[in-house]
């Protein structure tokens, strides 16, 4: 990740998007270390019109987005419209990593038919168990650690230097070995549940565009 | 047997695995919000749109459990 500039969206303004916002301190941080340039947009910076004006200046070969999603649309702070297929080309050159719902069913691909080098996504929404005593501390919650730790897993790997579709499937199984665990003859009914999250999140995981993709 | 009895047998399975869950447990689900265990209750049995979805990710899952798909090895390569 050296010399390579790394930009990530960090709305927070509900529940899920803290805990999206604090869990993404840890790739941060791991840019940081790997000598990345990071570009973090936080808070009411993650607009249209500030992601646009990062895009076009800084070119990042790494581009993260925390946020509300459907089909057809990442969203922003408080739910405002952020990436869609009029403006996905602010995408191109980049590989791209949705952490929201749904929005690879035909953004994701309308990013990489406009240049996006790859785009991991969602097909489906995005689940988060978390535990109601922990959420003021996002980041001791380990509840919500079973879903965000594979979902970061994909940013991980990607800086630590592997393909786009090599980091999606790192991503999937970290996931299938914590389903396989939530699964198991020793778990419980409460993990049973957990592990049907879980599950949802990979099958609905893919990565459109180059596979071969690296940072 | 009705769709209307399916239902709610369905219904009553869905639930009956929710009740596994603490009661200091929430589920997040992108912008349809975040629920809590007797929250989730409700959506399902009133069969609403938020119902619905976790009833067909039941289903989807028990299926999945059924043909032991969850253990299927994913193809892994190492660039």
């Amino acid at each position: 990740m050296k010399n390579k500039t790394f930009l990530i969206t960090r709305p927070r303004h509900d529940l899920i998007t803290t805990y999206f916002h604090h869990w993404s301190k840890k790739l941060i941080d791991l840019a940081g270390k790997k000598g990345a340039n990071v570009i973090d947009l936080q808070h009411k910076k993650v607009n249209k019109r500030e992601l646009t004006g990062r895009l076009a200046k800084t070119r990042p070969h790494l581009i993260i987005l925390n946020g509300h999603g459907n089909p057809l649309e990442v969203t922003g702070h408080d739910n405002t419209e952020l990436i869609t297929p009029v403006n996905a080309h602010v995408l191109k050159d980049a590989i791209v990593y949705a952490r929201s719902c749904d929005s690879a069913m035909a953004l994701g691909q309308i990013a990489v038919s406009q240049g996006a080098r790859a785009y991991i996504g969602y097909l489906q929404p995005f689940y988060t168990a978390f535990n109601l005593d922990k959420t003021t501390h996002p980041l001791s919650d380990e509840l919500a650690a079973l879903f965000l730790e594979p979902s970061n897993h994909v940013a991980v790997s990607l800086m630590k230097g592997h393909s786009a579709g090599d980091s999606s499937k790192r991503s999937k199984n970290l996931s299938q070995k914590k389903v396989q665990q939530l699964t198991s003859s020793q778990a419980s009914p409460e993990d049973l549940v957990y592990a049907k999250y879980l599950w949802s999140n990979m099958q609905s995981q893919i990565c459109h565009g180059d596979k071969d993709a690296t940072v | 047997m009705g769709a209307a009895t399916i239902d709610a047998d369905v219904k009553k399975l869905v639930l009956a695995r929710l009740d596994a869950l603490p009661s200091n447990v929430g589920v997040a689900v992108g912008s349809k919000g975040s629920f809590t265990k007797d929250e989730l209750a409700t959506h399902i049995s009133n069969g609403d749109e938020i119902g619905q979805m976790f009833i067909e990710l039941d289903m989807q899952f028990l299926k999945a459990l059924k043909e032991g798909a969850l253990f299927e090895e994913q193809d892994f390569s190492d660039n």
